[in-house]
């Protein structure tokens, strides 16, 4: 592969100058699962227009569509922004509101806040969902409506035919909804057409042409099919810009790629142009995105046809990547065992420059995980992607749930074994395994039932739906079962801090019977008051996950493999599970809140990050911490692996590159799920903890995204701190 | 079976030899520089060290001594050196790692079950490393070892001072594919600096370069001390006369040994400054000109 590089343009530094002194999207609070406080302003979840859509369509049939409607009024009112110099439009920008208006926002939420858990929060929330942008670029917005509407012609709203569920009315409503959102979608295009040439009007050359130029385009596209390249993106940027989510890119390299071939070989787009589009492209998605939330592409890995997919664009994503230097674009690598070692290479080189992505997924394991454990046809299975973080779902095609459903593996050992003494070691496993699951249980049932809700009230955006198969075949929503794939990915938090745990218990009390279960819980309820030798002992002479020690790897491979069949035969909706142990943030924020733990972990701290080790009990070097996590099959936790490790610059650099690519490939020979790579030393860190106004650019990969070092809390400073350095 | 003394295993070391390798460090060593990083290495009976960082001053230790050399006032734990007998109780009872034992006895099968672990990681030029301290000052162990990891396929370095036996380093060639030969001072300073005359050194450098090993010839440099013209001479000297020296690396010093012999209770060794990169580039691209031999730092 050619790889040709471009640097950075002035005018993408000057746009990424721009983007970043614009008012963020933030969270109200430090979590996003946590009540929402209507005081933020621009935050994505709801924003002025929206509530003010939903109160003034009052007397709408439902409420699914007075959601739609109050989601098309979020576009009506939206005002077309553009900006000096900007290759591609749509992008929302959220203005900080007024006084008066932050009063009325106050109040509509206040209004509102009975449907607090449904409505304001819009949860379950869908965002994370890769759609098929491939299919808005080959039919445009029309295709989409005249499919819709031939369908809605096609129901058969006979009397004899609605009954016992109502269902094509359910239908009709369904397709409706999409359609008022549509045509938002549609209106908002025309007017930033409009915008665009009335600054044209008053720009002077050569800025004047290009406004032009993005006016014709706003005509078409998304309502029509785009036939360049330049169209192509602008369609998916603005399409993508008006959901005020987290939707992905997808896979770029593919539903672009068409378009880039043709315009290259016609003479009508230079590389370097391409590159520049793409830079802006992943500009957009990174000021979209808020604090603490991700959202990506994946390039590479093969497709249906069991080609491997590396071309131009694979390289000019990444390369992104490279030039903006951001937390997101999330970008991914799938990594197939005809991956070339140029793009791998290639991946490093990026990497070492400490932009913290790409992560690197194993293309081979997922696919073949999805298609023996999940149902997921072949062809499809090729189409996954990362969500947003790490969760892995069918693009186009599925729904996913992710960290809805958390579970606290530390602080369900610790009710376990608070309450009662154990015969064995065995015994309380069992014990633990039984409250895991009814603790899943009752959690993934009251998600469920939550659906009841969703499916009636809307909860989001209803167009997306026209993206995702077959939501528009069976007029169905994807809370409905209108799409093809459905996976719930309950995940795991602590699992290497369980881990040791046991070991730990294992150990003192049943093997050594040093102590009892009661005094341990009691030492670790006190976090370890008077008894710091045994917490040294622990720490030190006791067996840790992540060594490649076959003592601490058996217990790591028994425990995941109990998980993965607790979602086997045992939890209601078993068929639509897809476990993890992402953790994104909760292990630092449920350490946060939880006691001293049995591995020697003292109260307040972060919990173990994903699958890897607890932070700094991995002594043994990268090639023992691989072979560990990959003792254990990790196919079956789709729903989030992460393994973060961090590693000296020069590792990634000159003639030491090659060894780390070695640690890859054997990685991934093995079954490793992903991999995501930090390049920063401690010292940098700690001085950053110190000075953040230093470090203000920092960036860092927490559990499967990256954001900047200075914006997380101490806990999760300290756990990045903590890991180990190689 | 023939047990080898080892203060060290390291897996994914990337520094010494080619690839992933695994580094297996034998203790002892003939030589005394003044530099030296690795002063658990030197000596080789097993010794204690005491990080005192570590140290949550519960006292086990204090009790468990038999000859008194550990004391504990302040919550300081303080030690004996003279007192101690070296049984290592301490280091057994020690929950906090503050005071370890340094060295291990340990068979070549021991050794070898760690290097194969990481079999998969090696690729067609990784493999294990045998350093130390002198490797050759067990040239029984070394040799079995190395024979053993050639027997399973993998590539073996051996990184030596070259202050061994001639008869040894004839023995270990069919069983070692690459030597990193230390080549640390010039030959009028090389006793005032390392303790001992450069001669047999030579002897067996011209040795192995007359079987055609392949040898990276590895010179510290130190300022202020090995760092003269001749020294530099001698390396170019070196370099150019023996074809199969197919590199020279040059370390510039660093003072992490400084620590470890006050781990170890020893003498605090000298602090040297670490030489700044345009002198390694200027004096690498000397090396390189006037020897015709790669040079790298």
């Amino acid at each position: 592969m050619n790889r040709e590089a471009y640097k950075i343009t002035p005018r993408i530094q000057a746009l990424k100058a721009i983007y970043r002194t614009l008012p963020v999207p933030r969270m109200a609070d430090s979590s996003p699962s946590a009540a929402y406080k209507p005081y933020c302003t621009g935050d994505r979840l709801v924003t002025l227009g929206f509530l003010r859509g939903f109160d003034k369509n009052v007397k709408a049939l439902t409420t699914r569509l007075r959601t739609s409607l109050a989601e098309a009024e979020e576009l009506y009112q939206a005002k077309p922004q553009i900006l000096d110099g900007e290759l591609l439009l749509g992008h929302l920008y959220l203005p900080e509101y007024t006084a008066e208006e932050q009063a009325e926002y106050d109040a509509l939420c206040e209004k509102f806040s009975m449907s607090a858990h449904t409505l304001l929060q819009r949860q379950p929330r869908k965002d994370h969902i890769g759609l098929d942008f491939e299919k808005l670029l080959r039919v445009g917005i029309n295709g989409l409506r005249n499919e819709i509407r031939e369908r809605m012609e096609g129901l058969d709203l006979t009397g004899a035919n609605l009954y016992p569920e109502l269902e094509p009315i359910k239908q009709y409503e369904f397709y409706q909804c999409c359609l008022i959102e549509l045509d938002a979608v549609s209106d908002l295009a025309a007017r930033y057409a409009t915008e665009a040439f009335r600054l044209a009007e008053e720009t002077p050359e050569p800025r004047r042409s290009e406004l032009k130029r993005l006016g014709k385009m706003l005509q078409k596209v998304p309502d029509e099919p785009a036939e360049s390249f330049y169209e192509a993106v602008q369609s998916v940027q603005f399409f993508l810009s008006t959901l005020f989510g987290l939707y992905p890119l997808g896979r770029p390299d593919r539903y672009l790629y068409p378009y880039y071939e043709k315009d290259i070989r016609n003479g009508i787009l230079t590389k370097e142009f391409a590159q520049e589009l793409i830079d802006n492209f992943c500009l957009c998605i990174s000021d979209r995105v808020f604090s603490r939330a991700a959202c990506g592409f994946i390039v590479g890995g093969k497709d249906a046809n069991g080609a491997v997919v590396e071309n131009d664009l694979t390289y000019m994503f990444l390369t992104s990547l490279d030039h903006l230097k951001l937390p997101d674009p999330n970008g991914a690598l799938a990594v197939c065992k005809e991956t070339s070692q140029d793009l791998l290479n290639y991946c490093a080189e990026i990497l070492s420059h400490g932009t913290t992505h790409p992560a690197l997924y194993n293309d081979d394991a997922i696919v073949g995980s999805l298609i023996k454990h999940y149902g997921v046809a072949p062809t499809d299975a090729v189409n996954y992607i990362h969500s947003t973080c790490a969760e892995i779902s069918v693009i186009g095609k599925s729904k996913t749930h992710t960290t809805l459903v958390r579970i606290d593996l530390p602080r369900l050992l610790a009710e376990v074994t608070a309450t009662s003494e154990f015969e064995s070691f065995e015994a309380l496993y069992d014990a633990y395994l039984r409250c895991i699951q009814t603790y899943a249980k009752q959690k993934i049932t009251n998600c469920a039932i939550r659906l009841l809700e969703a499916a009636r009230i809307g909860n989001e955006a209803m167009r997306i739906c026209a993206l995702i198969d077959d939501c528009i075949a069976r007029g169905k929503s994807i809370y409905e079962g209108g799409e093809t794939y459905m996976f719930e990915q309950p995940i795991f938090v602590g699992f290497a801090t369980a881990v040791d745990s046991l070991l730990a218990i294992s150990e003192l009390v049943y093997m050594k019977k040093e102590l009892s279960l009661k005094e341990f819980s009691h030492i670790t309820k006190t976090n370890f008051r008077g008894h710091e030798p045994l917490r040294q002992r622990i720490l030190h002479k006791l067996p840790h996950y992540g060594n490649d020690m076959p003592e601490a790897d058996r217990m790591a491979a028994r425990f995941a493999s109990t998980l993965q069949e607790l979602f086997q035969n045992r939890v209601p909706l078993w068929d639509l599970m897809m476990p993890g142990t992402f953790s994104y943030i909760n292990h630092a924020t449920l350490g946060e809140k939880m006691e001293a733990t049995f591995d020697g972990r003292l109260a307040g701290t972060s919990y173990s990050d994903g699958c890897g080790p607890v932070q700094g009990r991995d002594v043994s070097g990268p090639t023992a911490l691989l072979l560990s996590l990959t003792s254990w099959d990790q196919s079956r936790l789709l729903g989030g692996m992460v393994v973060n490790m961090k590693f000296g610059k020069e590792q990634l650099s000159g003639a030491k590159r090659e060894n780390f690519l070695t640690l890859v490939w054997a990685f991934m020979e093995r079954g490793g799920i992903e991999m995501q790579i930090n390049v920063v030393d401690r010292a940098t860190l700690e001085d950053a903890k110190k000075n953040p106004e230093a470090h203000r650019d920092l960036i860092v990969r927490i559990g499967g995204y990256s954001d900047y070092f200075t914006r997380l809390s101490p806990v999760l400073q300290q756990e990045i701190i903590d890991r180990t350095e190689y | 079976m023939i047990r080898g003394q080892i203060f060290n295993i390291q897996r994914f070391s990337t520094d010494d030899g080619d690839g992933i390798r695994t580094c297996v460090f034998l203790k002892g060593c003939p030589l005394r520089c003044a530099w030296c990083h690795n002063a658990e290495s030197l000596s080789a009976a097993f010794e204690l060290a005491f990080y005192a960082q570590n140290c949550i001053g519960c006292g086990t230790c204090v009790a468990e001594c038999p000859t008194g050399a550990l004391d504990l006032q302040n919550g300081k734990l303080g030690i004996n050196r003279t007192a101690c007998k070296g049984c290592m109780r301490c280091a057994e009872v020690c929950c906090a790692e503050a005071l370890v034992q340094i060295g291990k006895s340990m068979t070549v099968t021991d050794v070898m079950e760690t290097v194969l672990k990481d079999r998969i990681f090696y690729g067609a030029h990784g493999g294990v490393t045998l350093t130390g301290g002198e490797p050759m000052l067990q040239p029984q162990f070394a040799i079995a070892l190395a024979k053993a990891a050639k027997a399973e396929g993998l590539s073996v370095a051996m990184e030596t001072s070259g202050f061994g036996d001639s008869a040894d380093y004839e023995a270990l060639l069919p069983y070692c594919d690459l030597f990193l030969f230390d080549c640390k001072a010039s030959t009028e300073r090389h006793r005032e600096l390392t303790g001992v005359e450069d001669t047999r050194i030579l002897q067996n450098l011209d040795l192995l370069a007359a079987h055609g090993a392949r040898i990276r010839l590895r010179c510290p440099i130190v300022e202020g001390a090995n760092l003269d013209d001749a020294f530099v001479e001698k390396i170019i000297a070196l370099a150019k006369r023996y074809p199969s020296i197919e590199a020279v690396q040059l370390l510039p010093y660093h003072n992490t040994g400084v620590e470890k012999a006050i781990h170890l209770g020893k003498q605090a060794q000298p602090i040297f400054t670490t030489p700044n990169p345009q002198t390694l580039a200027a004096l690498a691209e000397r090396i390189e000109q006037e020897s015709g031999t790669p040079t790298v730092y």
